[in-house]
């Protein structure tokens, strides 16, 4: 870490993106806190009544996870309104490490959102973890753009081909819909 | 939207992994919708035996896949396709398929990372073609496949009785259509 850190020309505010490295980070561990951030990006303005019946989540919880995302400070209340309605902000990271640099997008969230409700996404994840998610993520959104076959993505992640090709379907259904609502997904290569 | 091209009644199909994958089991509506589409066509649907192999040595996690594959023979309407490599041409489709593949992939491809087995599709709709068939039909997984194995079934000459078809996006549309 050097004065290089500060990059000339640029506004930067070291401590509103360490804020969203966080945020984005709680939001990949968990998944139904993902899974409202998700609906809220989607659907917002949106009023709370309508979260849980769409969500089917309990008052309490549903209040827990808004009031999570007000201190993480991607959530807007908007009082003005009645009934109160709330809004999330899209998510954008860019991470460059000695790794090479990735984007990290809602695109993400909206994955590990959809474990309780899509087999074939949490199958993958409990045997692989979210950072091989996030790699599938990567190698789908390459398929899509036809840089190669779904087997020889799996080649790439280094699973077996049912297991690539399972979780490659089942994220290019996530990447389609994102679409609407991920303002960054072009970039998220 | 309609499925493009027409398929015609009674002919020929092959399908790989990805559209079991994508239609899930008997209960989706996706399952029922390609079930459905197979009766009315009278198609004759088949199966690589590379594409089941590859099922069946699949880990444990994912026996909910090779389920999938069991439903839809026992139901009576998907049987193993084996490829002939005797059959005069097929090996060299299998072979013109895989540098179709290699040219038409991004830079960091390699040629280890091309799959025998997405290969092996093409040699099959070859085999078929050539053969009894009238017609045949191939669902692939992905739009890289479909447009490699068009290109080498186009220069192979049986390019006007056979069609390529990305297979997820094919079973949406008839969802779209029974369904919608």
């Amino acid at each position: 870490m050097s004065a290089d850190n500060r990059i000339a020309g640029t506004q930067t505010d070291p401590e509103e993106t360490f804020n969203d490295f966080l945020t984005y980070a709680e939001l990949l561990n968990t998944p139904q806190l993902a899974r409202l951030y998700t609906f809220i990006l989607r659907d917002g303005p949106v009023e709370i009544e309508t979260i849980k019946t769409e969500l089917d989540m309990p008052h309490s919880t549903t209040y827990k996870y808004l009031g999570r995302l007000e201190e993480m400070g991607v959530l807007t209340r908007h009082d003005d309104e009645t009934p109160t309605t709330v809004t999330v902000e899209p998510i954008h990271l860019q991470l460059d490490t000695e790794h090479g640099v990735v984007t990290a997008t809602p695109v993400l969230i909206d994955a590990i959102g959809r474990q309780r409700e899509t087999e074939d996404i949490r199958v993958f994840v409990d045997r692989q973890g979210i950072p091989k998610l996030a790699a599938a993520l990567h190698y789908t959104l390459r398929i899509m753009d036809g840089d190669f076959t779904q087997r020889t993505g799996a080649n790439k992640l280094g699973v077996h081909p049912v297991e690539g090709m399972t979780v490659f379907t089942a994220l290019e259904d996530v990447i389609e819909e994102a679409a609407e609502y991920d303002p960054y997904l072009d970039r998220a290569d | 939207m309609a499925p493009e091209p027409e398929i015609p009644r009674d002919s020929t199909a092959i399908i790989d992994s990805s559209v079991l994958i994508a239609m899930g089991g008997p209960d989706n509506e996706q399952y029922q919708a390609f079930e459905q589409f197979v009766k009315d066509r009278t198609l004759t649907v088949y199966i690589p035996g590379h594409v089941a192999e590859e099922m069946g040595e699949s880990p444990d996690a994912y026996a909910y896949q090779r389920d999938r594959l069991r439903a839809a023979q026992n139901a009576g309407w998907l049987k193993p396709g084996r490829i002939d490599f005797s059959t005069p041409g097929v090996s060299e489709v299998v072979d013109k398929t895989r540098k179709r593949m290699l040219n038409l992939s991004a830079e960091d491809v390699t040629e280890d990372e091309i799959e025998k087995t997405d290969t092996i599709l093409a040699g099959l709709a070859y085999q078929y073609a050539t053969g009894d068939a009238t017609y045949v039909t191939l669902f692939v997984s992905n739009t890289k496949a479909e447009q490699a194995i068009e290109d080498v079934l186009s220069a192979a000459d049986v390019g006007d009785i056979t069609s390529v078809i990305e297979g997820r996006s094919f079973i949406a549309n008839l969802v779209a259509d029974q369904f919608g």
